[in-house]
């Protein structure tokens, strides 16, 4: 389902930075999926890295959205937080995670946001840069 | 009077009934009577199970954590306060409503998804009206319906990525969902709605500090 192999150009937004840390976590989640569903130990170390990736990953992107200026920061770091809220979730009631859940929100995750609201602020970084270089 | 004992009794129950339909229908050589039909719907484990979700059953922890917010004053604090009670009500209200849908794990697809979109819409619905009841047109536009800063355009992200994830259960070729499944999944992300919820009225306070001090004190 959700492996390295699979993140190909479809999923690069050109960010070498940012590629690689949704690389990391895309490794974080094959990790997830492979672990057996009463080894709760196992799945709650693994959430909590998850969690502590991914924010030290949005803390990132965000940072990237003050330096473009990207008019759509608000409505993008909600959906960090939503993205966080569902990972201290699981992590406080392990027992309400199996597989199916996690393939679930994590696909949605990644269908959602690197595939769509990521490309949005490359792609209006780019415009405002062509727009820039015409008026040059 | 029977949804209320723990659990453990109510599989204690089921097993009983168990062993008395055996025994019964050892004795008349039939199917399954009406009778314990019946009786084995009105203990349907999947609900019970599901009613025991933490939705339903964390209400004095997530009132206890609501209770905390203390935004400014006395009253603009009990204005977002009343919103996440609203909120909360509403969805296990409707939550409870969905759940309690006549054949609601035998549904099909199309009718279940139809079940649950319109169950997303009732919830908005009824917390918005109750709160334009209790605080009036002014400040229900400013702190609800603001276009840009509204409580509702922050809460709208939350709402299309439930209605996102509950799409990727009926379409999924890799995961394969009951519709017990599929509930359990949109309660969990209704339960994080919830706290989501408590961090989108501090920015709508931080939005409309001043000018809800104004209309509060008019």
């Amino acid at each position: 389902m959700l492996n390295k192999k699979k993140m190909n150009e479809k999923y690069k937004l050109g960010i070498d930075m940012i590629d690689k840390q949704h690389e990391k976590l895309i490794d974080l989640i094959e990790k997830l999926c492979k672990i057996e569903k009463n080894e709760k130990n196992s799945i709650k170390s693994i959430i909590l890295e998850l969690k502590k990736y991914s924010e030290y990953h949005f803390k990132t992107e965000e940072d990237y959205f003050n330096s473009i200026n990207f008019t759509d920061a608000n409505n993008h770091i909600h959906l960090h937080n939503m993205f966080i809220q569902t990972v201290e979730y699981y992590y406080e009631y392990p027992e309400k995670l199996n597989k199916k859940k996690l393939y679930t929100f994590l696909n949605t995750w990644i269908k959602n946001h690197i595939l769509i609201e990521d490309k949005k602020y490359v792609t209006e970084k780019y415009i405002d840069k062509n727009i820039k270089e015409n008026i040059k | 009077m029977i949804e209320s004992l723990p659990l453990y009794w109510k599989l204690v129950i089921i097993f009983m009934m168990v062993i008395i339909n055996t025994i019964y229908l050892f004795r008349k050589q039939i199917g399954k009577s009406d009778f314990m039909k019946k009786l084995l719907s009105i203990f349907n484990i999947k609900k019970l199970i599901l009613k025991e979700h933490k939705l339903f059953q964390e209400v004095k922890y997530l009132n206890y954590k609501i209770n905390l917010i203390q935004l400014g004053d006395i009253n603009k604090t009990n204005v977002f306060k009343d919103l996440l009670i609203m909120k909360y009500e509403s969805i296990v209200k409707y939550a409870h409503i969905l759940l309690d849908t006549k054949d609601i794990y035998d549904l099909s697809d199309n009718q279940l998804y139809a079940l649950i979109v319109k169950n997303m819409v009732e919830i908005v619905d009824d917390y918005n009206i109750k709160f334009k009841n209790k605080y009036g047109e002014e400040i229900y536009n400013m702190v609800m319906l603001n276009p840009e800063k509204g409580f509702n355009n922050n809460h709208q992200k939350t709402v299309e990525f439930i209605k996102n994830a509950i799409e990727e259960t009926f379409e999924s070729k890799h995961v394969k969902y009951t519709n017990a499944d599929k509930l359990d999944f949109l309660f969990d992300l209704y339960y994080i709605a919830i706290k989501l919820a408590m961090s989108d009225v501090e920015k709508v306070y931080r939005n409309f500090n001043g000018e809800l001090t104004k209309l509060l004190d008019k």
